[in-house]
């Protein structure tokens, strides 16, 4: 018995070893590696998201508060939603509806807000993710509809629910390219409020998403899908625009509050971007969005 | 022959069962962190997470943008206070990295806030304590930003 034991134990280690050196060649020779035992989550069978997304609730947040006005012409129209027949155009728009969702919970309009949260739970209920935005969640938000604070919370839970669903079932993919849709669904908002009304807060948000972009295209090539090639093109082209922003970061000491459980992260950022790369920024996110809701 | 049969089974066994019992060990940890996302904080609708080994550690890059707070939540293993996360900020034009934050310090925190005054780009380290004895698990983070 101690012997099938130890066969077993060695058969396991092999598949362990046999997992951990399945290396993408893409990662290696990053000269941004630490030189320490870092695990590029990646390159593991539990995969993860290595970068974080900004929400796009935070950009609609941000919009709201330069004074533009709500604008539903900048939405995709719900009745869009029964043209995205595929996996891979429902998770773009569920990701594209959901940061309608959170533009229109900003500005505390109730009726597009069940409108949306309906194609919402439609587009979850296609991919097959409907445990995400189940009844119980549908009843709260509803409820909650009129409280811009809570709704917030329910959006970002079951896109959190969602996101963790899609990565227990292996479908990496899908969770990002949701990720995908509600990030040039925010980028669409921004640059269409800072083409409206110029305003320089919108345009250093705007410029600091050059990492996020960079990050995006990674994780579109990592998922190695030949049926990703057209908006893998399309994104490349918008990251080529968005790497000409100039960001120049200067370190300061972080200061802490043991009590209040909190670090202050200071220092100083400054970026640079042009009205024109604005203008080219604006065309070649005008080009993923066409591409992904059409 | 009987020891070939039996050898073949654990192979297919290995083969079949490891890479989703290695997905689903995420979720009770996903539950740990996600008790700690609540309001005013948002989760920012995702979960980050990587399977470690004593010794090592997952990586996870975000961008922290000027005006908001963030809570940074972790759990592995069965309860709080298991997984080390340290957040760094990365120079973007240089990759310099200085220590932000490191939960070591400060009693192994499940959960921090960092209030953000500049946008800065981090990277957050996870590993697991070394305290704990434990040989793997899941690392789970989760970022929530303040309403």
């Amino acid at each position: 018995m101690k012997l099938k034991l130890r066969y077993a134990a060695l058969l396991l280690s092999g598949f362990t070893l046999l997992a951990a050196c399945s290396d993408d060649p893409a990662d290696n020779g990053n000269s941004d590696s630490p030189a320490k035992d870092t695990i590029d989550v990646n390159n593991f069978k539990v995969k993860g998201q290595s970068f974080m997304m900004p929400s796009p609730m935070q950009i609609a947040d941000l919009i709201k508060k330069s004074g533009s006005l709500y604008d539903k012409g900048m939405l995709n129209p719900v009745n869009n939603s029964s043209k995205y027949t595929e996996a891979m155009k429902q998770a773009l728009n569920l990701g594209v509806y959901g940061a309608d969702l959170g533009y229109i919970t900003m500005y505390e309009n109730t009726p597009d807000a069940l409108e949306y949260y309906k194609t919402v739970n439609q587009m979850a209920d296609q991919l097959k993710i409907t445990a995400s935005f189940d009844q119980a969640l549908m009843k709260r938000f509803s409820d909650n509809i009129a409280n811009k604070d809570s709704v917030m919370v329910l959006v970002g839970e079951a896109y959190r629910r969602s996101d963790n669903f899609l990565r227990e079932s292996e479908q990496d993919h899908l969770a990002s390219l949701i990720l995908a849709g509600g990030w040039i669904e925010s980028m669409h908002f921004a640059l269409g409020v800072y083409k409206n009304k110029p305003n320089e807060a919108i345009a250093i948000r705007i410029g600091e998403q050059k990492n996020t972009s960079a990050g995006l295209v990674k994780l579109l090539k990592e998922a190695n899908k030949p049926e990703y090639a057209e908006l893998l093109t399309l994104m490349e082209a918008l990251d080529a625009e968005f790497q000409k922003v100039e960001i120049k970061y200067t370190f300061a000491e972080p200061t802490h509050d043991e009590g209040a459980k909190t670090t202050t992260i200071n220092g100083k950022t400054e970026v640079k971007i042009t009205p024109e790369l604005l203008t080219a920024l604006t065309e070649k996110v005008a080009a993923v969005r066409n591409y992904i809701i059409n | 022959m009987k020891k070939i049969i039996a050898l073949f089974v654990l192979l297919a066994a290995v083969t079949f069962i490891a890479p989703f019992s290695g997905a689903q060990m995420c979720d009770q940890q996903a539950k740990i962190a996600g008790a700690h996302i609540i309001p005013p904080y948002v989760s920012d609708g995702q979960t980050y997470r990587a399977f470690v080994t004593a010794g090592q550690t997952a990586e996870f890059h975000a961008t922290f943008f000027a005006g908001t707070t963030y809570r940074i939540a972790g759990a592995t293993g069965e309860g709080d206070g298991n997984l080390i996360y340290s957040v760094y900020s990365v120079d973007p034009n240089t990759g310099d990295r200085a220590l932000i934050f490191t939960n070591s310090q400060h009693n192994n925190a499940p959960y921090w806030d960092f209030k953000v005054t500049t946008t800065v780009e981090v990277a957050i380290e996870a590993s697991l304590n070394p305290a704990s004895n434990k040989e793997s698990g899941c690392a789970v983070l989760l970022i929530g930003f303040k309403q």
